[in-house]
């Protein structure tokens, strides 16, 4: 039976109630269409019945209670008239293993979670535990995707989460993100799509960058995830040559990132007219004709004995020109003998952090071979995520040269209970995160336990003794604390008798925190003397050290304060044998400590 | 008398007053915050010291020897229970040791004090007896004033339908703002709240037409129209019989009535020893009673009707109204008491003793659910086409899979030969997509509790998906 008569007569009652129905008996088009209801309504009782009621609208003195009638009685009907089936063709479920997924979280906690996700929290570096165990949570996917239409780098390392989980089911989700009707929109999801499946949606970043109507951020994400496919180079120089503003100079940017003929054209011509404006775009290039120009534009800058003349640039600005380029070997080795190792690294490293790839880590290597005093930094990161275990063995000497440097590298190692990994975090470039992901080794390798505990220490400098202790003391504390709970008990009994060593030897705070807090096994006697000890020790050095450790030690309060009361006659016996601004600030700590007690 | 070991997690979240505490409490049992921790012999009694801000460290107790839990504290918070104690008992749920000691002598002085109150209140009880005496006379005459608030509300929607819903003009909307100030004095709220809601929407309609909203709006009217037309005719009735006590009507919540338990126990709207489980919980927000609503599904595990609880929080007395949250657990409830209504009547009850969900309860679940997609659209189309009911309506239905359509990714739910598309409504918006990203193995012969709509623009019956039920637990998708 043919019923869009009366759909059509329902929406006429719709048109009527907007109107009003005051002219209802001159409304043509409701009279036409309840005529053409009439077979219908012969056919069925309840249709009979809107029958009826539409033709008293046209008598009625008051037709309002007769509309709203006719209204309710169509609607009641249209609903029955609702069909269901859905004969659509479908794809079948596919069975994986996404974990979590069932996870009984309470509404309050999940709707905090996604709270803290869709305000891209700064916390989301460092979840919690139980947010860990809630990330297969569907819900907390939702929160991310709505996230996704911000703009933030917190969101980084979270994204690595969902991708590991998720994988490839997150693309149509992070594609319908992209809020194309908002000008202001981010780019975030865009660059997410890239992230995740890589050239496989090439068809799709096309459409959004040939779309002119799509938000400008957008738009600029997917120009920038072209590069990844040589095929778009003719597609990225016509943008270049017909658009204007950031959607031009990220199509540049992603064209020269590729090394291909056209980005070569391109750079040369750009060369050729050269502005300092153009440095940005250098800088993003990759080919020869721009790492054969940022060379030559250091030389210019040098004297003939290889320093940078009065008139040229600071050594970090031409550092900067050398970026993304993967054989710059000539530029880093020019600007070795101008810049601080720290700069020269940390430019080495943010670029390998925006495009890993075996042709840069190949760059660092030759870059080590040749000056090593200058590139181990960058060297030993590499290392680390090539071959962990044997990255210490495989520095040799320098290792032991610049043992200090390498421990703050490796204080850069945290257990990532998600991954189920210890990870690299980027602390040696320009910005500290954890995105993308360096994944190391599912144990911590012995061979960098060995390294943080090594007693040996062959530098003659005091200071710098001390320091590279001190370093190895924090970065055994923080392993400890941060470890695989398999790792503790074989990172612990090293770490502890390397503290004690230390309060004997070369008196840090973090020894004593080691002690204090992961010295389980002692007996109380075993405690007795180590502040003295330290703090004796401290002296000796020349500093004065605050004798608050003793607080966690296993001693009785009386036991404690002997302890430090023998302490204090052993320090007033030093009166006068040294320096006098160290021997007061120490008993300060001293009577400090007593007073309380 | 129960022991400690009633203790579970459900309990320590449904006792604590908001969340934080709870989370505060955790806190403090992680960090170890109770220097000592005992237990009486009869295991009735758990306390313990705990370090806190103040010199001396706080006495904290959870006492299980009466029907409820009761919790003392001697630090200054005035949450109850504090988080201190809700700490002691996640220290108990976390398997700390407890050491054995007699009970304090000021909790068995309070405990005395205790039994002594709930003696004299049970005497005090068994003295009135007599069922509260119900003032007849008072209720017609509230009768009769709503009968005169609903001729207002009447001639406010003829005059809507006269004029025309999409051309209000200032001068008229400012008229029908007056008319809805006056329809509080005749104990009239909720057509008072959909009046306010029209005039805004009116309002907005002619500053900036749209097609869907002004559907929306005409259909609120004709709500209103109707929902007036039935009360006037049920307090005709009512007057004219002379019973003018509240019945099995929904119309009784429709002009504002508040419903008391015992009235819906005197009307038999109440069901002994129920036992219930929690299918979804959502906080809504309702703009026309300008509050939050902590709303949840419930399943009957006996005969598997899907009931509602609504918790409405009004926005000016948030912060005073403890908010609800999800659980997990059977909840076995000696009286449960069911408002009037359709489908998914609203239901309350004041104890519920709570035991952990185990499998063998999801597959109780499962079984009943709809025997077949066109039986349960049936139903719920019987509930769709009464005006005065929610535009949606919730039912379990079971799946031998859903799948996702080719041409645009909407799921599609199959059962036996036949099937339905699935779509998310405006309470549920992202359930599809999070459906999208569920592991297939949940995605076969499982039951999914879903609201049923009917779209006008597609003409055609829709199932929102709310909560996933499988063998093995239920995956709220929301």
């Amino acid at each position: 039976m043919n019923i869009s008569p009366f759909y059509e007569l329902r929406s006429r009652l719709y048109a009527c109630a907007a109107a009003g129905c005051q002219t209802v008996s001159e409304d043509f088009r409701l009279k036409k269409a309840v005529d053409e209801f009439q077979p219908l309504a012969e056919l069925n009782k309840a249709f009979g019945k809107l029958f009826a009621l539409c033709q008293s609208l046209f008598t009625a003195e008051n037709a309002s209670c007769q509309l709203a009638d006719a209204i309710a009685l169509a609607d009641a009907l249209a609903v029955t008239q609702g069909t269901f089936a859905d004969n659509s063709e479908v794809i079948p479920t596919e069975v994986s293993s996404i974990g979590g997924q069932l996870s009984n979280a309470p509404y309050s906690v999940i709707s905090e979670f996604c709270e803290k996700i869709t305000k891209c929290s700064p916390n989301l570096y460092e979840l919690s535990e139980d947010e860990t165990a809630l990330l297969g949570d569907p819900r907390v996917l939702m929160a991310f995707i709505k996230a996704c239409g911000k703009n933030s780098t917190y969101l980084d390392y979270f994204s690595e989460m969902m991708f590991e989980i998720y994988g490839k089911k997150l693309v149509p989700l992070l594609k319908n993100a992209v809020d194309m009707s908002d000008p202001k929109a981010s780019g975030t999801a865009v660059q997410y799509v890239s992230a995740v499946s890589g050239k496989a949606e090439n068809t799709w970043f096309l459409s959004l960058a040939k779309d002119e109507n799509a938000p400008q951020n957008v738009r600029i994400a997917a120009i920038s995830a072209l590069s990844k496919d040589s095929g778009n180079a003719p597609f990225l120089l016509e943008l270049y040559n017909t658009e204007k503003g950031k959607i031009k100079n990220e199509a540049l940017d992603a064209l020269v990132s590729m090394d291909c003929p056209e980005a070569e054209e391109v750079i040369t011509k750009l060369i050729a007219k050269y502005k300092p404006s153009c440095d940005v775009h250098i800088a993003a290039a990759c080919g020869k004709a721009a790492t054969d120009f940022a060379v030559g534009l250091i030389k210019s800058g040098l004297t003939p004995s290889g320093y940078l003349t009065n008139e040229s640039r600071r050594a970090d600005e031409y550092a900067s020109l050398l970026a993304n380029k993967p054989y710059a070997d000539e530029g880093f080795l020019l600007l070795a003998k101008q810049q601080s190792p720290e700069i020269l690294n940390q430019f080495l490293l943010t670029s390998l952090r925006k495009k890993n790839t075996e042709e840069y880590r190949g760059l660092i290597h030759r870059l080590y071979e040749k000056e090593p005093q200058v590139f181990y930094l960058s060297e030993f990161f590499v290392l680390l995520t090539e071959d962990t275990e044997n990255a210490v063995a495989r520095m040799g000497k320098y290792a032991e040269e610049h043992r200090s440097e390498l421990l703050n590298v490796i204080n850069g190692i945290y257990y990532d209970k998600f991954f189920g990994k210890y990870c690299l975090d980027w602390r040696g470039t320009r910005a500290y995160g954890r995105y993308p992901v360096v994944r190391l080794t599912d144990s911590y390798p012995q061979q960098l336990i060995d390294f943080i505990c090594d007693r040996r220490c062959t530098l003659s400098d005091n200071r710098l003794r001390n320091r590279t202790f001190s370093s190895a003391a924090q970065a055994a504390l923080m392993l400890l604390n941060s470890c695989k709970p398999e790792d503790y008990e074989r990172i612990r009994v090293p770490a502890v008798n390397f503290a004690f060593f230390l309060c004997s030897e070369c008196p840090v705070s973090s020894a004593i925190e080691i002690i204090s807090q992961h010295f389980k096994d002692g007996k109380a006697s075993d405690y007795r003397g180590i502040i003295t000890k330290f703090v004796l020790n401290s002296l000796k050095n020349g500093s004065s050290m605050p004798v608050r450790g003793i607080d966690n030690f296993p001693l009785s309060d009386a036991e404690k304060v002997e302890e430090i009361t023998a302490l204090m006659n052993k320090v007033a016996a030093l009166n006068g044998k040294i320096d006098d601004f160290t021997y007061n600030y120490q008993m300060r700590y001293i009577k400090d400590y007593l007073s309380r007690k | 008398m129960s022991t400690v070991n009633s203790i579970t997690a459900e309990l320590i979240s449904s006792a604590a007053p908001n969340a934080a505490a709870a989370q505060n409490g955790q806190k403090i049992s992680r960090s170890g915050g109770f220097q000592s921790l005992f237990i009486s012999e009869d295991k009735t009694l758990i306390f313990g010291d705990c370090k806190g801000s103040g010199s001396k460290p706080y006495r904290s107790s959870a006492d299980f020897s009466g029907d409820a839990p009761v919790f003392r504290c001697s630090c200054p918070s005035r949450q109850f229970p504090c988080k201190h104690c809700l700490g002691i008992m996640y220290d108990w749920l976390a398997g700390k040791n407890f050491g054995i000691a007699p009970i304090p002598a000021d909790i068995l002085e309070k405990r005395e004090k205790l039994a002594r109150r709930a003696e004299k209140s049970e005497n005090a009880e068994m003295a009135e007896k007599k069922p509260p005496k119900q003032n007849k006379a008072a209720a017609a005459k509230k009768l009769k004033k709503q009968a005169e608030g609903l001729e207002l509300a009447e001639r406010f929607v003829n005059d809507l339908f006269s004029r025309g819903i999409s051309s209000v003009s200032s001068a008229a909307a400012e008229q029908y703002k007056n008319l809805a100030k006056q329809l509080g004095d005749y104990y009239l709220p909720e057509p008072q709240a959909i009046m306010n809601e029209i005039i805004t929407a009116a309002e907005r309609l002619t500053a900036s037409p749209d097609d869907k909203e002004l559907a929306r709006l005409t259909g609120l009217c004709v709500k209103l129209s109707s929902a007036v037309r039935k009360s006037r005719a049920y307090i005709a009735e009512k007057l004219e019989s002379g019973e003018v006590l509240p019945e099995d009507n929904i119309l009784y919540e429709e002009m504002g009535g508040v419903w008391k338990l015992t009235q819906l126990k005197e009307i038999g709207l109440f069901k002994e020893n129920a036992r219930i489980i929690q299918l979804s919980f959502t906080v809504l927000h309702d703009a026309m009673h300008k509050a939050d609503i902590d709303f949840a599904y419930w399943a009957d595990l006996d005969t598997g009707e899907i009931s509602k609880t609504e918790n409405i929080r009004p926005l000016k007395a948030a912060k005073y109204i403890k908010a609800e949250n999800s659980v997990f657990g059977v909840h076995r409830i000696k009286e449960l008491y069911r408002y009037p209504g359709g489908l998914n009547r609203r239901i309350r009850w004041e104890a519920a003793e709570i035991s952990e969900a185990e499998s063998g309860v999801y597959a109780e679940l499962l079984s009943k659910a709809e025997k077949s997609l066109s039986d349960a659209v049936k139903k719920a189309k019987n509930e769709l086409k009464n005006t005065l009911s929610d535009d949606s309506t919730a039912l379990l239905v079971p799946y031998d899979s859903i799948e996702f359509a080719v041409s645009d990714g909407h799921p599609v739910l199959k059962f036996g030969e036949e099937t339905i598309a699935l779509k998310p409504n405006g309470n549920y918006p992202d359930s599809c997509k999070v459906l999208s990203v569920l592991d297939g193995q949940y995605l076969q012969n499982g039951a999914l509790l879903g609201e049923f709509f009917y779209s006008s623009e597609e003409r055609r019956i829709f199932v929102c998906p709310v909560s996933v039920v499988t063998n093995d637990g239920i995956i709220r998708l929301c």
